[in-house]
């Protein structure tokens, strides 16, 4: 199926502003731009910003809770593999 | 063994859609750590070694529309949506594609916003036609 898409206006995810620049008008953000749903507010603001624009809530680090996880767990495999050679 | 049902995909897709805008197709895929990495953990220990990597697999929703492709990271049984990136399809960037026994692997060589990730064939309901589907839309980047 070929298609030729033509340009059209979209609300700014951020806003809510009809808009078909590449900036929205009244937030001056990138409407296409990448995105991220605020935890706390469940909204959508810039990946680039390092708070939400809405709420003002920092950006969640994905690895800050998974890294101790697996650190933990290769010590507790080494820990155990020790215990059972003994 | 799949993730998601259509359903569930077209829901959360069909939510970022805009008025006029109609969903071709849609596909679940994933994006790795480092090969290198995954064998580096699995030999320190397997099951620590497997959940790890698990835990550091990326899952993405891809859907391509009239006008743009859609990529949507998720997580959880109901593809709770983290980010979003989109890529109009008139200016889309060079992309590598290619379609194996099980995966079909797509990579955007966009400066700004690269996106790597495979799509298993079990991966959903007709994932393997409608990862294709997505990758014969995208540009092929040209041999240098």
């Amino acid at each position: 199926m070929t298609v030729q898409p033509q340009a059209f206006t979209i609300p700014c995810p951020f806003c809510g502003t009809a808009t078909a620049a590449a900036r929205c008008e009244r937030c001056q953000r990138d409407p296409r731009g990448a995105r991220r749903i605020c935890g706390p507010c469940a909204r959508q603001t810039p990946t680039t910003e390092p708070t939400c624009m809405h709420c003002g809530a920092g950006k969640p680090n994905d690895m800050a809770w998974k890294i101790p996880v697996i650190v933990l767990m290769f010590a507790l495999a080494f820990a155990l593999a020790v215990a059972l050679q003994r | 063994m799949a993730r998601y049902k259509d359903p569930i995909v077209t829901e959360v897709l069909g939510k970022q859609l805009h008025p006029g805008e109609q969903l071709y197709h849609w596909a679940y895929g994933v994006k790795q750590p480092p090969i290198g990495l995954i064998i580096l953990l699995t030999l320190l220990a397997i099951l620590p070694g497997a959940i790890a990597t698990a835990l550091m697999t990326k899952e993405y929703i891809v859907g391509l529309t009239s006008h743009r492709v859609l990529i949507l990271r998720v997580k959880g049984g109901k593809a709770n949506v983290l980010e979003i990136t989109e890529y109009d399809r008139r200016s889309l960037p060079p992309a590598k594609t290619s379609t194996g026994a099980l995966f079909t692997h797509i990579a955007l060589a966009d400066p700004a916003r690269p996106f790597v990730a495979k799509f298993h064939r079990l991966g959903m309901p007709n994932n393997r036609d409608h990862a294709m589907g997505i990758a014969a839309a995208l540009p092929q980047q040209q041999a240098a």
